[in-house]
């Protein structure tokens, strides 16, 4: 077909226009690209160099259902108790508390945040509340979370709890553990593996230079410490020497609802009696 | 009668705030929402709210959008209106939003600096409540120029909103093209907020992305069927009948009815245990009044709006349908969000217990009443927009040059902003689940949308070269 010399003015007129957008498109991913790197200072992505797995493992035959843990649980990381009104209205705040019957148990089981390796929470979460540390734990940043509730929606083991109103603890605060945050009012708080705990190990033995074994580790956290019957051991799974990847091996070990495919690190021990 | 309904409305707004007051001083307790597994519902009347409004909202406004497209004259009123509608309806969406959050203030602050897309909260405040909304807002003002224009000399503000419009073939021409694209390129973006909202709304509790069979299609269908019987409501309360939204309505409510019924069979016999448990307690169980008041509801409201498309039709008529159709659509949203949480959790927590409590009822009145007020004052006062017409015969447009560069500009910076943004706000190239690489980019991802949004403002206008040759200067109106 014969150009005429309108088609080459348009012509013209459009390769100006591409030269032109190609131009713009270059400008602003060259501004854009000056401030990513202008941003040294912002919080670097942890690596996930350290092999560290910390887990739980719950013996089923050894828990007497005394209770213990829950009540050590609520003491250590300030866990306001609920009124009467509020239990009532079934709003308690347990951070480890009791199943009525998992599978592999005949009866009540206790049952922590599952620190799963793919947890849903984290998944959701529009403001990066919850997290996953280097080590495996789901942690939480009280003052982040926006109170939308997504991940108590998402958790399929239904161990995250939401401060519905304001927490109240009886006599004076000076007896709440200062390595705790209390959570104000509209958060949603959980189990964080005594990591304060493990953090303060791992500083000793940084000072004192010495390793940290696995007998400091295994009575590490509040409900493992506060066990009677030595049923709920701490560690590293990462760690095939420790006691706690030992017992995760038995094949007495079953997980919690393998099939929502969250692989958590709190394995238990079914019973056997 | 009208300055009493316009009083209930008002009176009702004043509940709901007195409500939300209360629930602003002493916490979420005043709801009855409580912890899942310990017996409740983390999620109640307000998110099913907010999914409701929000979905009829999105509806209303792909309505609005092919109506656009199709560049249907007979049918630009209703259009109108259903910019009107989805307006009003994200306006309500956002209230809901707004009272079921714990920490509303830290959520504005916390969602621009820290949104992490990987949630799907990212898409509900992005694209739904962010930019859809202002996508709507620009679209409505552009669409409405030409009024604003004729009532320029009483207020300032309609100068404003009508600047540098000029009743020629050429303006005219111009504003049937950006309607035209505009309406196109708006048709995704409200479609996608619609399957994202069926995404986070018709989630299983405790399934982590575990969506039933059809729960983001039946999310979609009767967030749809909600719009269409709202729009159809409006539509003809002023006294026009819309017959292919009237056969839509008719059409969508059937098949909210099937893909319902096919979800429960579903759930019977699978051979989960807590899906089951969930079936069972909808068919012959805890909630099995409000399921089955929901296929009672859809059924009539399916038949009703059958009758609807007659011409004979009255008010009443439509209004009655619209009742049935949203109530319908209203539990069908609150059965999947609270049932699940109630008896659907795979781990043997015991069943639950959700009634809302006379706070949440109060600030859902309010908001339903607010967002009726805004609707209605938007009527009132906007004028009627333009819908796209074929391109009338005039003289071949000048000046072109300078308003396309801006336009695409606008489109290019917008779409490099919001890569951007988003690839900072994912953290790519760094650990999963962590912070955005800088802090605040979820703000650059939206301000990149914005931008675009803004295009098509800039190709209206940037005012034309005066033709020469033509001669004929185009009469401005004041």
């Amino acid at each position: 077909m014969k150009r005429g010399p309108l088609d080459d003015d348009v012509r013209d007129s459009r390769r100006k226009l591409l030269a032109g957008l190609a131009a713009s498109a270059a400008g602003a991913l060259a501004g854009c690209t000056r401030a990513m790197a202008a941003q040294s200072t912002a919080p670097v992505a942890a690596t996930s160099g350290s092999r560290r797995r910390w887990g739980l493992v719950i013996d089923l035959d050894r828990c007497a259902r005394c209770g213990g843990c829950v009540v050590a649980c609520q003491q250590e990381n300030n866990v306001a108790p609920a009124g009467s009104d509020a239990a009532a209205r079934m709003r308690p705040i347990h951070w480890m508390d009791f199943l009525p019957a998992a599978p592999g148990s005949s009866s009540a089981t206790p049952i922590p945040c599952m620190h799963c390796e793919d947890p849903p929470c984290v998944k959701v979460c529009p403001v990066g509340a919850t997290y996953k540390t280097e080590e495996g734990i789901t942690a939480q940043i009280w003052e982040r979370c926006i109170g939308c509730r997504y991940c108590m929606v998402a958790c399929p083991y239904a161990r995250r709890y939401f401060n519905w109103s304001e927490p109240r603890w009886p006599g004076d605060v000076s007896s709440l553990n200062p390595d705790v945050a209390p959570r104000p009012r509209g958060v949603v708080e959980k189990c964080t593996l005594c990591h304060h705990r493990i953090r303060a190990a791992l500083e000793r033995a940084r000072v004192d230079e010495e390793p940290l074994t696995d007998e400091t580790l295994r009575r590490l956290p509040a409900c493992a410490q506060s066990c009677p019957t030595l049923a709920i051991t701490f560690g590293d799974l990462a760690d095939p020497e420790s006691e706690v990847a030992r017992l995760a091996a038995s094949p007495r070990a079953v997980r919690l609802l393998p099939e929502a495919g969250t692989r958590p690190k709190v394995i238990y021990l079914r019973e056997t009696k | 009668m009208k300055r009493a309904a316009i009083g209930f409305l008002l009176a009702l707004v004043a509940v709901g705030a007195y409500a939300w007051a209360q629930q602003c001083i002493h916490g979420d307790a005043v709801t009855d929402l409580r912890t899942i597994g310990a017996g409740g519902a983390v999620w109640g009347l307000y998110v099913v709210g907010d999914g409701f409004f929000a979905s009829a909202a999105l509806a209303s406004l792909v309505v609005a959008c092919v109506i656009r497209v199709r560049r249907s004259r007979e049918m630009g009123n209703a259009a109108q209106i259903a910019l009107l509608l989805g307006l009003a309806g994200l306006l309500a969406s956002l209230g809901c939003v707004l009272a079921d959050l714990g920490r509303p203030m830290a959520a504005m602050v916390n969602l621009p600096l820290f949104g992490r897309p990987r949630s799907p909260f990212f898409g509900t405040f992005t694209l739904v409540a962010g930019v859809s909304l202002f996508a709507t807002v620009v679209h409505l003002a552009l669409a409405t120029r030409p009024g604003w224009a004729e009532r320029a000399q009483t207020a300032w503000l309609w100068r404003l909103v009508a600047c540098g419009w000029q009743q020629t073939a050429s303006a005219t021409r111009r504003r049937g093209r950006v309607d035209f694209w505009v309406s196109l390129a708006l048709l995704p973006l409200f479609l996608g907020g619609l399957v994202i909202l069926g995404v986070v709304f018709g989630v299983r509790a405790g399934r982590p992305a575990w969506q039933g069979e059809f729960e983001v299609v039946t999310f979609v269908v009767s967030g749809c069927a909600a719009g269409c019987s709202l729009l159809a409501l409006a539509t003809r309360a002023s006294r026009q009948v819309s017959v292919p939204l009237a056969r839509a309505l008719a059409g969508l409510t059937g098949l909210t009815v099937l893909l319902v019924v096919s979800g429960e069979i579903l759930a019977l016999r699978t051979p989960y245990p807590s899906v089951q448990r969930y079936a069972r307690a909808l068919l012959d169980g805890a909630w099995s009044n409000l399921f089955w008041a929901e296929l009672v509801l859809f059924f009539v409201a399916a038949i009703s709006s059958l009758a609807t498309w007659r011409k004979t039709a009255s008010v009443v008529w439509a209004a009655t349908t619209t009742l049935l159709v949203c109530t319908a659509v209203f539990i069908e949203r609150f059965l999947v969000l609270v049932a699940w949480q109630t008896h659907g959790l795979g781990l043997p927590w015991p069943a639950g217990v959700y009634h809302p409590s006379g706070v949440e009822w109060s600030v859902l009145a309010g908001v339903v009443a607010a967002a009726v007020l805004v609707f209605l004052l938007l009527t009132k006062v906007c004028p009627a927009g333009t819908a796209a017409s074929p391109e009338p015969a005039g003289p071949a447009p000048t000046g072109r040059r300078l308003r396309l560069l801006v336009t695409a500009a606008c489109l290019i910076l917008g779409l490099a902003a919001a890569g951007v943004g988003l690839a900072l706000s994912a953290g790519l190239a760094s650990a999963p689940f962590l912070d955005p690489i800088l802090s605040g980019s979820p703000l650059i991802f939206l301000a990149g949308l914005f931008l675009m949004v803004l295009a098509p403002v800039a190709y209206e206008l940037i005012p034309e070269r005066k033709a020469r040759g033509h001669g004929v200067s185009p009469p401005h109106l004041p």
